[in-house]
C-alpha cells in the first residue's frame, strides 16, 4: 500500500492569485528585455552602406523576427478562447503578450531604422504602435477598473442590483396607486424611463442629465400643505423609494461605466491589430516585390 | 343605473371570469379605490372617466388628461352602444348586451400588462458595449479589407499595367509612390525615381548588378564606399582612385 502525500500535487498549481504583470517572477519581462537587447545590439553591429535601414542583414532579421512576434501575438486572441490544457497557462500567455508586444516596440523601431516617410510601410510601424498602445490602456484598465468595481458594489452583483431596482420599480408602483395623477406620472416615467446602460458614449461617460428617477425625486421633494395623512405617507414612502432607487442606479451605472472602459480598449486593439496584419502583408510583399 | 361589470383574466387559453353589479348614478373609472370600476393600474388616472345612462342611451366622458378611445378613436365624450370598444390606458372596455333588468354590461380586461419588471428593465436596456451595436469583428475585418485593397491590391493591379501608366496616366505614379515608395531615393537616380523597372527588372527579383551597369559604365565594378572619417566630400576617394568617377549620395560615395 502507498501514501501519496495530499500536499505534493500543490506545487503544481498555483496557491493565490498571481497578477499577469508579475506572473514567474516577471519571467516574462526578462525575455522581452533581452530580446530588446539582443536587437539593440545587431543594430549597432550592422554597418550596412548608407545609413542603417531595414534591408540590411541586421535589417531583415529585426524585420522577420518582429513580423513572426506580431502574428504570435495576435495568435494570443485565438488562445484565449482556447481552454486545451496542453497550451499552458493563460496567465502566461497574456503575460508573454503583454512584455512581448512592448518588446516588439523596440525590434520594429530598429528595424525601420529610424526611416519614415508616408508610405504603407510607416503605416504599418504607425499601426503597430497604436495597437500597443491601445494594449497598454488595456493593461491600465485591468489594473485599475477591477478594484473599482469591488468598491464600487458593495458586495454585490450586477444581477442583484438589477434585481434590486425592478424590485423598487414594483414597490414604486405600489405606493404611487394612492397618490394624485402628477405624482403617479411623474413616479410612473422614473419607472418606465429607467436609464441604465444605453449608448456607447453613454455607458463610457456614466453621465445620465435626464435621469427620470431624480426628476421625480425633486418633483414630490416637498409634501403639498393641504395633504392627507394618507396622502403624506405616501408621497414619504415614495421618496424614500426613490432615493433608494437613484443611489442604486448611481452604482450600477458607474458599474457598467468600469466595464464599458475596460472593454472599450480592445476595439481599438483587435480592429487595429486586424489593420496591422493587413498592412504588415502588404509591407512584406512591397518591400520584395521591388527588392 | 345597473351596470354588470365583469373581470377577465387569462391564464394561458383559460378565462377566469369575476362579475359584480354596480348600482349607482355613473359609473366611474379609474385608479382610485372610491370608482365604482377601479382599474389598480399606475398607468390610469385615479379618475380617468365617468360612465352615464342619458335618454338617448349609454355616455361615456373623459375626466383626466389621459386619452380615452372608443372603437380605436379618441375622444372626449361619445355615445357607446353594445359591442363598442372602450380603451382606458392598458385596460379594455366592451360594452355587451345587458342582462333584463339591467342598464348596461361591460367587460373589463386588462390588455398591456406592464409584466415582470426585471425582465423589462432588461430588455429595455442596453447593458456592455457588445449591446450597442458596434462590433469588433465587423471593424476588423473592414479595416482589414480597406488596407488589402488601397495597400496590396491597388498597387499590384498599378504595378501590373506599369507600363501604360508609364505613358502618361495621371496620378497612378504618385500613387504607387505613395503606397509602396520604401522611402527616399538618392539624388543621382531620383530623375527616374517613378521608373522602377529601371532598376526593378522583375517582380521579387533582387536588383542584379547588371541594371546599375547598364548606366554605370560596362563592365567596368561599382562600389559603394563611407568617405574617411573627417571627411564630408567623395573628393579624397575620387583623388585616390585617379580617374574614377565619383558621386555622393545620401550617405557613401559611388565608384565606377
Amino acid at each position: 500500500m502507498t501514501v501519496t502525500d495530499p500536499a505534493a500535487g500543490l506545487h503544481d498549481r498555483p496557491v493565490r492569485h498571481e497578477s499577469f504583470l508579475v506572473y514567474a517572477r516577471f519571467r516574462y519581462l526578462k525575455i522581452a528585455c533581452a530580446a530588446a537587447a539582443v536587437s539593440l545590439l545587431l543594430y549597432l553591429v550592422d554597418s550596412p552602406y548608407g545609413s542603417r535601414y531595414g534591408g540590411s542583414w541586421a535589417g531583415y532579421t529585426l524585420g522577420i523576427a518582429g513580423a513572426l512576434l506580431i502574428l504570435w501575438l495576435m495568435w494570443f486572441g485565438y488562445r484565449k478562447r482556447s481552454y486545451l490544457k496542453e497550451q499552458g497557462n493563460l496567465v502566461a500567455w497574456l503575460s508573454a503578450h503583454v512584455y512581448l508586444g512592448v518588446g516588439l516596440l523596440v525590434i520594429a523601431t530598429l528595424h525601420t531604422g529610424f526611416h519614415f516617410a508616408w508610405n504603407i510601410h510607416t503605416l504599418a510601424f504607425a499601426l503597430m504602435c497604436l495597437v500597443i498602445a491601445s494594449g497598454g490602456f488595456g493593461v491600465f484598465c485591468y489594473v485599475r477598473f477591477p478594484r473599482l468595481m469591488t468598491e464600487n458594489r458593495h458586495g454585490s452583483t450586477m444581477s442583484q442590483m438589477l434585481g434590486r431596482i425592478a424590485s423598487l420599480n414594483d414597490q414604486l408602483r405600489t405606493a404611487a396607486m394612492r397618490v394624485d395623477d402628477r405624482t403617479a406620472t411623474a413616479v410612473e416615467r422614473a419607472v418606465e424611463a429607467t436609464s441604465i446602460g444605453g449608448s456607447f458614449w453613454r455607458q463610457l461617460s456614466g453621465h445620465y442629465p435626464n435621469c427620470a428617477t431624480a426628476a421625480a425625486l425633486a418633483s414630490i421633494a416637498e409634501t403639498p400643505t393641504n395633504a392627507t395623512p394618507e396622502l403624506a405617507a405616501a408621497m414619504r414612502q415614495l421618496r424614500v423609494l426613490l432615493d433608494e432607487k437613484g443611489q442604486l442606479l448611481t452604482r450600477t451605472r458607474q458599474d457598467i461605466r468600469y466595464k464599458a472602459m475596460m472593454d472599450i480598449w480592445l476595439y481599438f486593439h483587435v480592429p487595429l491589430s486586424f489593420a496591422l496584419l493587413a498592412a504588415l502583408l502588404a509591407h512584406v510583399i512591397a518591400v520584395f516585390c521591388l527588392w | 343605473m345597473q351596470v354588470e361589470v365583469t373581470f377577465l383574466t387569462r391564464r394561458g387559453t383559460a378565462v377566469i371570469r369575476r362579475s359584480h353589479t354596480v348600482t349607482a348614478e355613473s359609473v366611474r373609472f379609474g385608479r382610485g379605490t372610491d370608482n365604482e370600476v377601479p382599474l389598480a393600474d399606475i398607468r390610469v388616472e385615479l379618475a380617468a372617466a365617468v360612465l352615464r345612462q342619458r335618454p338617448d342611451g349609454l355616455f361615456i366622458e373623459r375626466l383626466g388628461d389621459s386619452p380615452l378611445y372608443v372603437n380605436s378613436e379618441t375622444t372626449g365624450a361619445t355615445l357607446v352602444d353594445s359591442g363598442d370598444e372602450i380603451l382606458i390606458g392598458p385596460y379594455k372596455i366592451i360594452v355587451t348586451k345587458p342582462l333584463e333588468g339591467l342598464d348596461a354590461a361591460l367587460s373589463v380586461e386588462l390588455v398591456q400588462p406592464i409584466g415582470d419588471s426585471l425582465e423589462r428593465l432588461m430588455t429595455g436596456n442596453r447593458i456592455g458595449l457588445d449591446q450597442t451595436g458596434l462590433s469588433k469583428r465587423r471593424v476588423s475585418w473592414a479595416l482589414f479589407a480597406i488596407l488589402t485593397i488601397l495597400g496590396l491590391a491597388a498597387p499590384i493591379a498599378l504595378y501590373s499595367s506599369w507600363d501604360s501608366a508609364d505613358r502618361g496616366v495621371p496620378g497612378v505614379p504618385t500613387f504607387l509612390g505613395i503606397a509602396w515608395n520604401p522611402g527616399e531615393i538618392s539624388n543621382p537616380h531620383r530623375y527616374f525615381a517613378q521608373k522602377c523597372a529601371t532598376c526593378h527588372q522583375g517582380v521579387f527579383i533582387m536588383v542584379k548588378d547588371a541594371a546599375c551597369l547598364t548606366c554605370h559604365g560596362g563592365s567596368v565594378i561599382i562600389s559603394h564606399l563611407r568617405p574617411p572619417s573627417g571627411e564630408t566630400s567623395c573628393a579624397g576617394i575620387s583623388k585616390r582612385r585617379g580617374a574614377q568617377n565619383v558621386t555622393r549620395s545620401t550617405a557613401a560615395c559611388t565608384v565606377w
